[in-house]
């Protein structure tokens, strides 16, 4: 098959482009660890399962005591408990610096969790325990909120972290 | 004899042909080119708003 000079330049500039974008992100999922939100994500900190069951969240530890826990030097473990329409615990606080392991559940509908400006952006599902990790840098509020359409009081259910 | 101006022709033809497609296709070039770097462009963008939100 006789291929065009040109054709054969377009394809070396869509191939290599091909294989700069799968090994940067393999990279950065491989050896830097940049997973995308779940269960198992934060598998270091936590030893619990992934799954909870939906209807006993308030009686099925971790989630019994929703809360902020000190597991390190600097290092935290938020558990949190989505509810139409919030969360709970509400308005937490924590150190400047510090990296922060949020595990998530649902105890009734399918809730969002989103930091704006931020990388932690995930979705809370009944019957599932989602985990994300953020080191928060800089003091300052800053908002989590549901961004899944969960109901008449969707608009309300939001909450802030604390950082200085 | 006659085969030889044959062919010459036909190398002639060959010949004109190879210029025409590759006056033809400057232009794909160019186009293909510029989408492509649009499309790098924003996925590194897109990667460097990613990693600066880490």
């Amino acid at each position: 098959m006789h291929l065009h000079k040109y054709e054969r330049i377009w394809l070396m500039f869509g191939g290599a482009s091909l294989v700069v974008f799968l090994a940067v992100i393999g990279i950065t999922a491989f050896f830097m660890g940049d997973q995308p939100p779940s269960g198992a994500f934060c598998a270091p900190v936590f030893a619990n399962a992934d799954t909870v069951d939906p209807e006993k969240v308030t009686e099925t530890p971790p989630f019994n005591e929703p809360g902020i826990k000190k597991v390190g030097e600097n290092q935290y473990v938020v558990t949190m408990v989505a509810y139409s329409f919030g969360f709970q615990p509400s308005n937490i606080e924590i150190p400047a610096g510090a990296e922060v392991y949020f595990q998530v559940t649902s105890k009734d509908v399918v809730h969002g969790f989103e930091i704006p400006g931020t990388n932690v952006n995930m979705m809370i599902t009944p019957g599932y325990v989602n985990t994300i990790r953020y080191t928060f840098d800089e003091p300052g509020n800053y908002l989590i909120l549901c961004n899944e359409y969960c109901g008449v009081g969707h608009q309300f259910m939001s909450t802030t972290v604390e950082v200085k | 004899m006659a085969q030889t101006g044959l062919e010459q022709k036909k190398l002639v033809q060959d010949q004109q042909e190879k210029t025409e497609q590759q006056m033809a296709l400057k232009g794909t070039l160019a186009s293909v080119m510029i989408l492509g770097a649009l499309i790098v462009i924003s996925w590194f963008a897109m990667f460097a708003l990613f990693m600066s939100r880490q």
